[in-house]
């Protein structure tokens, strides 16, 4: 999810979407292996796409772009997850909790 | 070519020469840009471990289609049961002595490859249900020709070929179950470790069962174990993958 979110403002090279993802999943330490194996994945499932290489400082960059079906995707899964927060929060609410477990 | 790029392209040519040469040049960049931004004069050993372990992971899941791998799985099973089975006989013919590591490398090629390949629950119960009917139909068929030998011969089957054949029959079907169930007990709560010693521990009955009661060769227990523990490792990780790819949140990528 973190690396279609990356990708909702438009296209990234794969070291940027590895840096935010990082600080979006709060993982400095990401393995880059980890993000490439996912962002192969992704193409597979066309939920995203390649949006060009180039060379920049002597280094080759590939872009990655949201598809139409990674943002369904993204939607859908942003949805389910949003409907399992309310839920969370009406049970905390319902037992006088408030956020971060101290008494509401 | 700086340090870190030479060494980023060795462990990269753990990967296939096609992914190679779709891919090398812009993950050596994202290589060089983590380097520095994390001040790396080398590339750290548990990165060059996870490259060389994702290369491989890569090789074996273009290597080999899933539907052939998943028959590869289902053809060894009968053959390593059969060749057990009868492996008082097969060990005296030159047969067996070639056969054994023959079956030891296609065994945990075909297993780690089919799994790598499996990607969903229905494929997985797929592999498990031809691996455990290619076991009963070659222990019936064993079990059957012991009995007619007897008949021939004018003997009784001895005890201890029922309990070669048992404990044959139970070390690859925990092996299946394993497969099976290994997905999920993890969903359903059940803490790795308990799955991973229970299986160690059916793993040592039967090779307990194997070395002492039946006599099979050494090469076989070790097999056995072998597969066994590489069925685990590559499920696991196999399981990681799929997290990774249906967005599960608690990875959060």
């Amino acid at each position: 999810m973190a690396v279609l979110a990356s990708l909702v403002e438009g296209r990234r090279h794969g070291y940027a979407i590895v840096q935010d993802v990082a600080a979006f999943t709060d993982k400095p330490k990401l393995a880059l292996t980890t993000v490439y194996s996912c962002l192969e994945v992704l193409v597979e499932r066309s939920l995203i796409e390649n949006a060009g290489d180039e060379i920049v400082d002597g280094r080759a960059r590939r872009y990655f772009a949201l598809t139409d079906a990674g943002l369904q995707r993204l939607n859908e899964v942003v949805s389910k997850q949003a409907a399992q927060v309310a839920i969370v929060q009406s049970r905390l609410h319902q037992h006088g909790i408030s956020w971060g477990g101290a008494p509401a | 070519m700086t340090g870190v790029e030479g060494q980023v392209r060795s462990a990269l040519r753990w990967h296939s020469s096609r992914w190679r040469k779709h891919n090398e040049e812009h993950v050596v960049g994202m290589y060089l840009s983590k380097a520095d931004d994390e001040g790396w004069r080398d590339l750290p050993d548990d990165e060059r471990r996870r490259v060389v372990s994702q290369g491989l992971r890569e090789r074996l899941r273009w290597g080999v289609p899933s539907v052939l791998g998943i028959l590869l799985v289902v053809v060894f099973a009968t053959w390593t049961t059969v060749s057990v089975l009868r492996g008082p006989v097969l060990l005296t013919t030159a047969l067996w002595a070639w056969a054994s590591p023959v079956v030891l490398v296609l065994a945990i090629a075909s297993y780690v490859s089919a799994l790598s390949n499996v990607v969903s629950p229905r494929g997985v119960i797929g592999t498990a249900v031809g691996v455990i009917a290619s076991m009963l139909l070659s222990f019936s068929w064993t079990i059957g020709w012991m009995r007619d030998d007897a008949i021939t011969t004018g003997t009784t089957v001895p005890l201890h070929y029922f309990w070669f054949a048992i404990a044959a029959y139970l070390l690859v079907f925990c092996l299946a179950l394993l497969i099976f169930l290994g997905g999920a007990l993890e969903h359903a709560g059940v803490p790795a470790l308990l799955a991973l010693l229970s299986a160690l521990l059916g793993g040592i009955v039967s090779a307990a069962a194997f070395a002492f009661v039946a006599l099979v060769p050494f090469v076989t227990v070790v097999a056995g174990l072998t597969i066994t523990v590489l069925a685990l490792v590559s499920h696991r990780r196999m399981v990681g993958r799929r997290s990774r790819a249906g967005f599960v949140p608690n990875t959060g990528v």
